[in-house]
């Protein structure tokens, strides 16, 4: 199993963990994490995409690798459905956004909120392995 | 040609194509991403042709701008767009006569309400709802400022049995602006 989808698991099984905890703000971001880190499995394991090639071709953008990958992703998958590339173009960046506002603005988040992160990164995770085999 | 130019001239031929749908761009600087919101939901979630006039779109956004990522969203997403750059066909969604007929149904158990009053507490509005009050001028957030457990839906709608205890109204200055 390779480091990041195995990290992956982690995150997500961290997640649950997490929210029975109450803490629903590291809640969101594990389950977030859990996400990025099956994609650049995705990307690495599964495409064989260069992993010095990605990290320079991340250097060349202003928006970090989390984007880079969310669109190499989405890019990929388009490929294989439309239909499921609509839907993660938008569940993706949404996701990313929670994780920003979890762990950096001064705001509580709710059990739903950590329970509705989790059941989205099995969704995505669900979805990237119907694709990604 | 810059993104937004790309976007701009690409959305137009969309929009002039589906006059029934309203498109805004804007830009998310939270994530750092260029957002298109197609209205209504009904039109983005089902309309295939729609799918096939964005989706290339989108992905043709993606491959010649490297550095920018657009996404379509429509009302049912968290994000938002800090601030709206262009729209085309803003009125157009506005005026199917299902929402009007719709919101005669929302508004009518609210008749002998005083629409001046501020409800306790924003417990639940439908994001259509919510468009149609910004539309209105901010008087249908009364509407939408409703506490109870039980969902009505019409058409597009869904909103909460109003609470007919006044004792759940508050008689403290509305959060915003009321409609005059």
């Amino acid at each position: 199993m390779s480091n990041f989808q195995e990290k992956s698991i982690q995150s997500l099984e961290s997640a649950k963990v997490l929210v029975k905890c109450h803490y629903y703000s590291s809640t969101v971001n594990r389950s977030y994490y859990a996400c990025f880190q099956f994609v650049m499995h995705i990307l690495f394991d599964k495409l064989k995409k260069d992993q010095r090639e990605f990290y320079a071709e991340v250097q060349q953008r202003p928006n970090g690798s989390h984007s880079w990958a969310s669109k190499l992703i989405g890019i990929e998958l388009a490929k294989k459905s439309l239909e499921d590339y609509k839907w993660l173009q938008g569940k993706f960046p949404e996701f990313r956004e929670k994780r920003i506002v979890a762990d950096y603005h001064p705001i509580a988040l709710s059990a739903d909120d950590g329970n509705d992160s989790i059941t989205l990164a099995t969704t995505i995770l669900n979805l990237l392995r119907k694709h990604f085999k | 040609m810059a993104p937004v130019e790309f976007l701009k001239e690409r959305l137009r031929v969309i929009a002039e194509k589906f006059p029934n749908v309203h498109i805004r761009y804007g830009y998310n600087h939270l994530i750092e991403a260029h957002i298109v919101e197609i209205l209504p939901l009904s039109e983005f979630a089902n309309n295939k042709e729609l799918d096939h006039a964005w989706i290339p779109l989108s992905l043709e956004f993606m491959q010649s701008f490297r550095n920018e990522e657009v996404v379509f969203i429509s009302s049912d997403s968290t994000l938002s767009i800090d601030a709206i750059i262009f729209e085309f066909n803003a009125t157009q969604v506005y005026k199917e006569g299902s929402v009007e007929e719709n919101w005669n149904k929302i508004l009518s158990p609210f008749a002998n309400l005083d629409l001046g009053t501020q409800f306790s507490t924003t417990s639940f509005i439908s994001l259509d709802c919510k468009e149609y009050a910004e539309k209105a001028g901010g008087i249908l957030h009364g509407i939408g400022l409703i506490n109870s457990n039980i969902l009505y839906s019409f058409g597009n709608f869904i909103f909460e049995e109003p609470v007919t205890n006044e004792e759940t109204f508050t008689s403290t200055e509305p959060d915003f602006p009321m409609a005059a």
